[in-house]
């Protein structure tokens, strides 16, 4: 079942406008998040999903009723905010019981529902206590428990963890996704620019650049068959590496020559346009760089500095023509500052995209699909 | 050694302050005084503070014979009208002064900055004339409305300013959980500006209770609705003045001004100093 349409969605701050044609369907359950660079308009979506935005052009609907003109509050939505805006005057409890008394919801139905709220969070003890005397975790907590609480059939969060530091980022992210089995017919929408918090809760991911939906799939489908060069260089961490290579189309394929003169070994093929392909960029991740001889070395390079992170090592080499390329290398690797590299990758692995950025599809990788 | 060494800096910082508290303090010393001495004794004493006895009928003179019971209570209506009055209208006009953007705010605000400069004497005309044409002269009511409907512009500014300095997200996060316009600024904002409530409260009080224009030009035809300022005039016979009597009269004015100030001050510097952290 759909939880939200979006057709055509745009908005203008007067004369700019920051968001063009976005459309997409939600499913009820979904977990979606919306990634993409700042400023990309991740945050103007999400809010006039939520109401607070005035939706300048298209449509947005909830449960197959357009709301372009319904009030925030009757939409069925709840958000979580960056900030967490918890009323500072109240306690936990009266934080998470506002909405209900203006509801109207009577007093043991709003009790029973925070404690359930609280105890799903593990801020039953903390119901009494004013948001100033928590700590950041838990003011986090309870602007979710707030949502939970309100029963809402849609959760927003615009970058709900952002203001946390690193640990309690990784074990809010983890409650985040019991949540989401735990509440399965909520659909959640979450907006984040951190590349684990995309992959690892999404059900679908939403790429968004300069206003507009670049390519939305499972994390998988983004991972493994990005559909142009932006979201190849977007998603992935390092990010994909970029070589500029020129095409020859053939019979049975196109093939591929980087900069250097080296031959890569994949065959191409253009998905849907049959444009002239001359130029264009190849693209290899990090993790699927193999050191190997110098004469069946894809890309071949200095080493600039090596990065021990403990499992692996990212070492950054400097090509002739200025570019850099990362490489992950299993366990601590001894290579000296200066010394030749060579690197090369499966066919497999190896991506193109042409002069405009579209990619090519890559005809020795078996498990391709198409879109 | 217990204390700290006092050197000679410090000695010096100390005195001054000291002799700036009695210049300060003097004069109430002088009044409180004055109240308890006898009518000559009060010139030929000069400014020697201390009674010969202690005359509590100047009291009992202000209190019951004067009416001052009558008008304390006055005062005390007018004020505590006054201050609730003055604290629902600014803050509900600062709030959509700081919060929201329409066609004409900044002339608004530039108007109502420029009133910071108007004498109070200058509009005493018009706004008798005004309430004349209500009827609201001779009452209770139309000293309220007088007192708190002009010259609140440094209330609506400042809770302007404070309410434009509230993050926007609590205001979103209201909007969400049902609350409308009034809703939120009752239940959010206006709990959250208690420090600028509070300095508006005290300023508001005081210069409610000590205010002797409006209230003189609305009593002259009704003399059991006046305040304690304009009570004082009582005092000051064609013949001869009451000067203990009076003395009297303004010490228990002054008393109910101590001791609201001693329970806000707190507060009324926190808002002022606008030293507000979530
Ligand atoms: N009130 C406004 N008036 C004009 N432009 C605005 C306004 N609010 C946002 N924008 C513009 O809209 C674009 C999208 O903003 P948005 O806040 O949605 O970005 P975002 O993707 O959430 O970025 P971030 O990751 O930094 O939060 C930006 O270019 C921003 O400058
Ligand atoms: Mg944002």
């Amino acid at each position: 079942m759909t939880a939200i349409e979006i057709r055509d969605v745009s908005k203008s701050y007067g004369a700019v406008q920051v968001m063009s044609n976005v459309s997409m369907e939600i499913a009820q359950g979904e977990f979606i998040v919306f990634v993409g660079p700042s400023g990309c308009g991740k945050s103007t979506l999400l809010r006039m999903i939520a109401g607070l935005e005035e939706i300048t052009g298209g449509e947005i609907a909830i449960n197959n009723r357009i709301v372009n003109d319904d009030p925030a509050s009757k939409r069925g939505v709840a958000m979580v905010f960056q900030s967490y805006a918890l009323y500072p005057h109240m306690t936990v409890e009266e934080n998470m019981t506002f909405s209900l008394k203006l509801a109207g919801t009577k007093k043991a139905e709003r009790m029973e529902r925070v404690n359930n709220a609280a105890s799903m969070l593990q801020l039953s003890s903390y119901l009494k206590r004013r948001p100033k005397e928590l700590s950041g975790g838990q003011r986090q907590r309870v602007a979710i428990g707030r949502a939970i609480v309100r029963d809402a059939g849609i959760f927003l969060f615009d970058e709900p963890l952002s203001n946390l530091d690193a640990a309690l980022r990784v074990s809010t992210r983890v409650e985040i996704a019991k949540l989401k089995h735990r509440l399965a017919d909520t659909t959640m929408i979450y907006v984040t620019h951190d590349q684990t918090e995309a992959m690892t809760l999404a059900d679908r991911i939403v790429v968004l650049n300069k206003g507009s939906v670049e390519q939305i799939g499972t994390p998988e489908e983004l991972y493994n068959h990005p559909s142009n060069k932006f979201i190849a260089g977007f998603i992935g961490s390092p990010a994909m590496n970029m070589l500029p290579c020129t095409f020859t189309v053939q019979e049975d394929g196109i093939t591929a020559q980087t900069g250097d003169g080296a031959n890569c070994d994949a065959v191409f093929k253009q998905i849907d346009s049959t444009g002239n392909l001359t130029s264009g960029t190849l693209g290899v991740r990090p993790e699927d760089l193999q050191v190997c001889n110098a004469d069946e070395a894809l890309i071949s390079g200095k080493v600039d500095v090596v990065e021990y992170l403990g499992d692996i090592s990212l070492v950054h080499l400097s090509i002739d023509d200025g570019s850099t390329v990362q490489v992950k290398m299993v366990g601590p690797k001894r290579l000296a500052d200066g010394s030749e590299v060579h690197l090369k990758a499966p066919a497999a692995r190896i991506y193109a995209f042409d002069a405009d950025g579209k990619a090519l599809k890559n005809l020795m990788n078996g498990t391709d699909n198409e879109h | 050694m217990i204390g700290r060494r006092l050197n000679l800096w410090t000695t010096l910082r100390i005195l001054a302050l000291a002799a700036l508290v009695l210049v300060w303090c003097y004069p109430f010393a002088w009044l409180i005084s004055a109240s308890l001495k006898g009518q000559q004794e009060i010139f030929s004493k000069g400014l020697n503070l201390i009674p010969e006895e202690l005359l509590i009928e100047n009291y009992m003179r202000a209190w019951g014979a004067a009416g001052f019971d009558n008008y304390m209570l006055n005062t005390a209506l007018v004020t505590i009208g006054t201050v609730v009055l003055v604290v629902f209208h600014s803050a509900l006009s600062g709030y959509v002064l700081g919060r929201f953007q329409f066609i004409g705010r900044n002339l608004v605000v530039g108007v109502l900055a420029a009133t910071l400069v108007v004498p109070v004497g200058l509009t005493i005309i018009p706004i008798v004339d005004f309430a004349s044409a209500l009827g609201l002269t001779s009452s209770r009511l139309g000293i309220i409305l007088a007192l708190s409907g002009s010259g609140q512009a440094a209330a609506i500014l400042l809770y302007a300013g404070y309410f434009r300095g509230l993050p926007n997200e609590l205001a979103e996060s209201a909007q969400l959980d049902g609350a409308g316009f009034f809703r939120t600024f009752f239940s959010v904002m206006l709990p959250l500006a208690g420090p600028v409530t509070a300095t508006v409260s005290v300023l508001t009080f005081l210069t409610a209770w000590n205010s002797f224009l409006i209230p003189l030009v609305f009593t002259f035809g009704s003399p059991e609705l006046r305040t304690l300022p304009v009570g004082m005039l009582a005092f000051v016979g064609s013949n001869e003045t009451d000067w203990s009597g009076m003395a009297a009269a303004a010490t228990i004015s002054l008393l109910p001004v101590v001791v609201f100030f001693f329970f806000m001050q707190r507060y009324f510097v926190e808002g002022i100093a606008g030293a507000v952290k979530q």
